[in-house]
């Protein structure tokens, strides 16, 4: 599905959030992949992902560590992590180019951003998913600076009430942003939720 | 899912996790409301309750459609497929899905954070197969999905889920059309959709799907999701 996509918010937000991942075809190249996916993880992990995770397991936040994360991969499955900067995509790139497992990689980030980031490392951009936008009863959806916090879980699984909730708490001095962050970060379980970009929206939220 | 109600303190720790606002507070204890359940299972996946009072029995059909586009661990039973949708272009430069011509379209109904009984999206299906557009059939919910006349099993239109995908392929020449009867049937449902359109790069780099959309004044956001071309080609 498309969950990395449909991230809402400014493009100055969007510039520090980035989601790399990869993953073999069902029944074409998915035999024989858990040993490409764990070479895969041990690439993700090495330009500081702020969460990182696994489809069919869980991610950083909710099993609790990284290599809790890493013991369950599986054949036939999606590995991601999520970084703030091109640079860091830059080098994540590079690698598993390098390594030419086979398996696809996709970015998901500004556009203009990913097909730098391609070019720098001489890939050549092959297919495209463009969010346009929400149609329908908009009139239901939460405050906009509430959705740009809750879209970074596309399975849906971070309420807008718990946003809404560790944001009055962070207001009041119980709770820092960044702790915020990372509870937030726990329902989401492919580990593609940005722990410090909620804590900034968080704090945003608060000003 | 439901909370035993012997094991329940009240102590309301619960409610804001739940994504569709399905936990309230009763006399003494927290309830769920099982017609706003979804099955998405975060209450007790995040362990938030101090003494385990979420109880979760196996969901028998058509309950259990509901754990299907909710939950993304669980399996379809009815299907054998995994999740909501499909591996779309996440692997196109492995499978050679979308070809150079084709513009893939993805309807996903109730997304973001809003939920959606099934019969909307039948609404969209119906409309769409009307239509004559091609229903992508690794998609789990195209397996429920009578293709011709768009209908779904009677008995899960009222069953309510996070959210569930149409996804669907189109020549280049017919996307304005589509993307216009999607719009003028969104008027009518009693959700949200979340929309976006998916292409193959052109030879000389550029996206098609941007230059349509574009010309007709569409309006797409600046951060997507692109398969950087990584993946070998499967050849049999």
């Amino acid at each position: 599905m498309t969950h990395t996509l449909h991230r809402q918010g400014t493009t100055e937000s969007l510039e520090k959030d980035y989601v790399v991942f990869t993953m073999p075809s069902s029944g074409l190249n998915s035999q024989g992949s858990k040993p490409k996916l764990e070479k895969v993880f041990e690439i993700l992990k090495r330009y500081n992902p702020v969460n990182i995770g696994d489809s069919k397991g869980g991610s950083r936040f909710s099993l609790g560590s990284d290599e809790a994360v890493r013991e369950i991969l599986v054949e036939n499955e999606l590995v991601h992590a999520v970084y703030r900067s091109r640079e860091h995509v830059i080098k994540v790139l590079q690698d598993l180019k390098d390594e030419d497992l086979g398996l696809s990689v996709t970015v998901s980030g500004l556009m203009e951003n990913i097909h730098e980031c391609c070019h720098k490392v001489g890939l050549t951009p092959h297919t495209i998913v463009m969010s346009l936008g929400v149609w329908g009863r908009t009139d239901l959806l939460a405050e906009e600076k509430i959705q740009k916090v809750a879209t970074m879980c596309g399975h849906g699984l971070v309420s807008y009430n718990l946003v809404r909730e560790l944001a009055a708490q962070v207001k009041d001095g119980r709770l820092t942003a960044r702790k915020a962050g990372e509870m937030l970060a726990k329902p989401c379980i492919c580990g593609i939720f940005n722990p410090e970009r909620a804590a900034e929206l968080i704090e945003e939220l608060d000003s | 899912m439901f909370i035993d109600g012997d094991k329940c303190i009240g102590c309301e720790s619960c409610i804001n996790w739940c994504p569709m606002g399905a936990i309230r507070m009763g006399e003494t204890t927290a309830v769920i409301d099982p017609e706003e359940c979804v099955e998405c299972n975060v209450c007790r996946r995040v362990e938030i309750c101090p003494v385990d009072a979420f109880v979760q029995k196996p969901l028998e059909w058509p309950r259990s459609v509901r754990a299907i586009y909710s939950d993304p661990l669980n399996i379809h039973k009815e299907t054998g497929l995994a999740g909501r949708g499909t591996e779309e272009i996440k692997t196109n430069d492995v499978t050679g899905r979308f070809r150079r011509g084709q513009v893939g379209v993805t309807i996903e109904v109730g997304r973001p954070g809003i939920g959606a009984r099934l019969k909307e999206l039948e609404k969209l299906s119906m409309v769409l197969a009307r239509y004559g557009v091609e229903f992508e059939p690794k998609n789990p919910l195209t397996n429920l999905i009578n293709t011709h006349t768009g209908q779904l099993p009677a008995e899960i239109r009222e069953e309510k889920v996070l959210s569930a995908i149409i996804e669907i392929t189109v020549e280049e020449a017919k996307l304005l059309d589509v993307l216009a009867l999607i719009r003028e049937t969104a008027k009518g449902l009693e959700t949200v959709i979340s929309m976006d359109v998916a292409c193959r790069a052109a030879e000389d780099g550029t996206w098609p799907c941007a230059k349509i959309l574009k010309e007709a004044g569409i309006f797409y956001r600046p951060n997507a999701k692109i398969n950087v071309g990584l993946g070998k080609p499967y050849i049999g």
